[in-house]
């Protein structure tokens, strides 16, 4: 049965929709000069329901650009620096006893926000990780007996650094597929690093204006889903995902020795929501492989297992996107 | 006393005389033999020692054996299995060596022992036969006339049968073969290059195949059935095949965008050429994921375009100035002919 959609209709909509990106890109360039690429992958997941790893190395504007967007946004806001010594009740909360009252109260951690920033995820020990992925995943937490669901929207921002692997518990593969997608935070170009310098020496650093509210979001997200994807991408996805666990299949045979592990369906799915949510931000009321391609990298880049064979090869989870990329058809 | 005596001794003479005919009358039917064909012969010459017994069937005999020689310088060529026929008195066994010598000289051949069994008796007996004589001459020199004496003859050249050349031919087969699945191995596995290459036949031009796969679209009327979607899908395949043989650009695995991003650079290909090529893909983009209704005049102008753009940029062969040249002259010879 195929569902009828006006295409026209919906893109006349979703041009209306979606005018607040473009005042979203203005805010947040006020405070970020240059990492487009940042900041869509934060609307992305702020507009697809999907939490977003950062990766990067330091002063990169990480946790800055995170800031900037829950400044954007007038929505609650809390920051966990992860430690080792963390521990899950500092994340999610929990009971303390009152002499006032003689009873046990719940203390909420600071994940009972919209947007939690996880700064530097992988220094904390696996329980905390776990009790966080848990509250990801299920968008509730359980504090002694008795369960809080989180509020919409909830967005977990994380970052790693890539470097200093000391003393860190990196995310194991099934957590860290929880994240729709990880970002890799490069270096600024020479121009915008001169303006960043500029900019830090006039200290004068501008402030966002909040032009947004939580139903605004919740809003934009339920145009998002609407966005028309045609039956011919909803297969290139699958294509593209099966390429990963099945190359051979693709003309990749020199792959198969690479990839210990291919993207799960979750994968899929998040690929088709991302796609959807990159066609909003373009204003479209389509997704076109232009927008899958886009949103490729950072769907599948940790979704992908290598094996020992492709790390001595210096082979890593780009290479095989990009080689997956220029052998499947586009429709 | 007396008579006792004298009759005992009368017995014991009697048994002696017995016995003592009997032995004499037995070894005087048993004959043993030994013969040369002739007593002279040349060096390197070849005769027959003969050997014969001769015995009722009721004794046993035994040969002298011999393996290489039968005297120092009197070699053994061949020997003879022993022959067995009927005699009036029994049985006749005769036996051959064929017998060389490289020796001149006077040869005796001692007497050659048989022994006889008696298996009734339970004993054995020899008889021996009688030496034989020969001589063996060299070929004599004539000193008188020199050019007699000539050096020995090489030796005779035998002709090669089958036979003998079939194991040397069959090694030689062998290790060619042998080295051929060497070398299949190692263009295989070593150099990673295909042991059995087909060959290819000329590949066929890409506006050649552009074109009559346009032709089967236009004929197929996709649009004018309502398969609009079909239509953009299937005509763009046709040009993204095109560019992608014509220009070695992965069109098919690119987004509009990036054909677009490719041709920036080609600058054989007109301003005009690719903005149309845009305007085509991206309509076909609108159309195949967008659910974009399109006017029929759209449509044809679509295909139009996708005909124009094959034909605008297809390769032509041109011809060298030796291929003119002969083409020339053979258009004078077919013209020669013809006034002729």
């Amino acid at each position: 049965m195929s569902e009828i959609v006006d295409i026209k209709e919906l893109n006349e909509r979703i041009q209306k929709e979606s005018a607040f990106v473009d005042m979203v890109n203005i805010e947040m360039n006020k405070v970020i000069v240059g990492q487009k690429h940042l900041v869509e992958s934060l609307l992305i997941g702020l507009l697809s329901d999907g939490h977003v790893l950062l990766e990067g190395l330091p002063g990169l504007a990480k946790t800055l650009a995170i800031n900037t967007l829950a400044k954007i946004v007038d929505a609650g806001f809390s920051r966990i620096q992860f430690t080792p010594d963390l521990l899950p009740a500092d994340v999610i909360g929990t009971m303390i006893y009152s002499q006032k009252k003689e009873e046990f109260t719940v203390k909420k951690g600071p994940i009972f926000n919209n947007f939690v920033l996880a700064d530097e995820i992988n220094r904390a020990p696996a329980k905390v990780q776990s009790a966080l992925l848990e509250a990801m995943q299920e968008k509730q937490v359980t504090i002694g007996d008795q369960t809080f669901k989180l509020d919409k929207p909830f967005l977990v921002l994380a970052t790693q650094n890539p470097i200093e692997q000391e003393g860190t518990y990196p995310l194991p593969e099934a957590q860290v597929d929880r994240f729709m997608l990880k970002t890799i935070i490069n270096y600024p170009k020479r121009e915008e690093e001169l303006l960043i310098v500029r900019e830090n020496m006039a200290r004068n650093f501008p402030e966002p204006t909040t032009i947004l509210k939580t139903e605004d979001i919740l809003k934009a997200r339920d145009v998002v889903k609407e966005v028309y994807m045609d039956e011919k991408i909803e297969k290139y996805i699958v294509d593209i995902v099966f390429a990963t666990r099945y190359p051979d299949e693709y003309g990749l045979p020199h792959l198969k020795e690479m990839i210990s592990f291919g993207g799960s369906p979750r994968a899929s799915i998040n690929l088709s929501k991302a796609s959807k949510a990159y066609a909003f931000i373009k204003r479209r009321g389509y997704v076109i492989p232009e927008d899958v391609r886009a949103v490729c990298h950072d769907v599948l880049r940790h979704r992908i297992g290598l094996t020992y064979q492709a790390e001595a090869e210096n082979m890593t989870s780009e290479d095989i996107i990009n080689e997956i990329l220029n052998a499947v058809e586009v429709p | 006393m007396n008579n006792c005596f004298i009759k005992k001794l009368l017995l014991i003479t009697f048994l002696s005389v017995l016995i003592l005919f009997i032995a004499i009358s037995t070894k005087a039917q048993v004959t043993v033999e030994a013969r040369i064909d002739t007593n002279v012969m040349l060096i390197g010459d070849q005769t027959r020692v003969w050997l014969e017994a001769q015995f009722p069937d009721s004794l046993m005999v035994s040969f002298p054996a011999f393996s290489d020689t039968i005297i120092k310088n009197l070699e053994i060529l061949d020997i003879s299995p022993i022959d067995t026929t009927l005699a009036d008195n029994g049985l006749r066994l005769l036996q051959s060596y064929l017998v060389t010598s490289f020796d001149s000289g006077f040869y005796i051949i001692p007497p050659m022992d048989f022994i006889i069994g008696f298996p009734k008796a339970g004993r054995i007996d020899t008889l021996h036969t009688v030496p034989l004589y020969f001589q063996v001459w060299t070929m004599p020199l004539d000193t008188i006339n020199r050019e007699s004496i000539a050096d020995i003859k090489k030796p005779i050249e035998a002709p090669l049968t089958l036979q003998e050349v079939l194991p040397f031919a069959g090694a030689g087969f062998g290790i060619l073969l042998l080295a051929f699945v060497a070398y299949l191995l190692f263009m295989r596995f070593v150099r990673k290059k295909p042991v059995l290459v087909k060959s290819e036949k000329p590949k066929e031009p890409a506006h050649l195949i552009a074109l009559r796969n346009l032709d089967l679209l236009s004929n197929e009327k996709l649009w004018q059935k309502g398969l609009v979607k079909e239509y953009y899908s299937q005509l763009t395949d046709v040009v993204r095949t095109y560019i992608e043989d014509r220009f070695e650009i992965p069109a098919m695995e690119s987004t509009t965008d990036q054909i677009m991003e490719s041709f920036r650079k080609e600058a054989s290909l007109e301003k005009n050429l690719k903005d149309d090529l845009f305007d085509l893909l991206v309509r076909a983009d609108f159309v195949k994921f967008a659910k974009a209704t399109t006017l029929a005049n759209e449509n044809e102008q679509s295909l139009r375009f996708a005909y124009s753009f094959v034909d605008k940029t297809k390769i032509t062969e041109v011809l060298r100035d030796g291929d003119e040249e002969e083409n020339v002259e053979t258009a004078k010879e077919t013209s020669t002919a013809k006034t002729k």
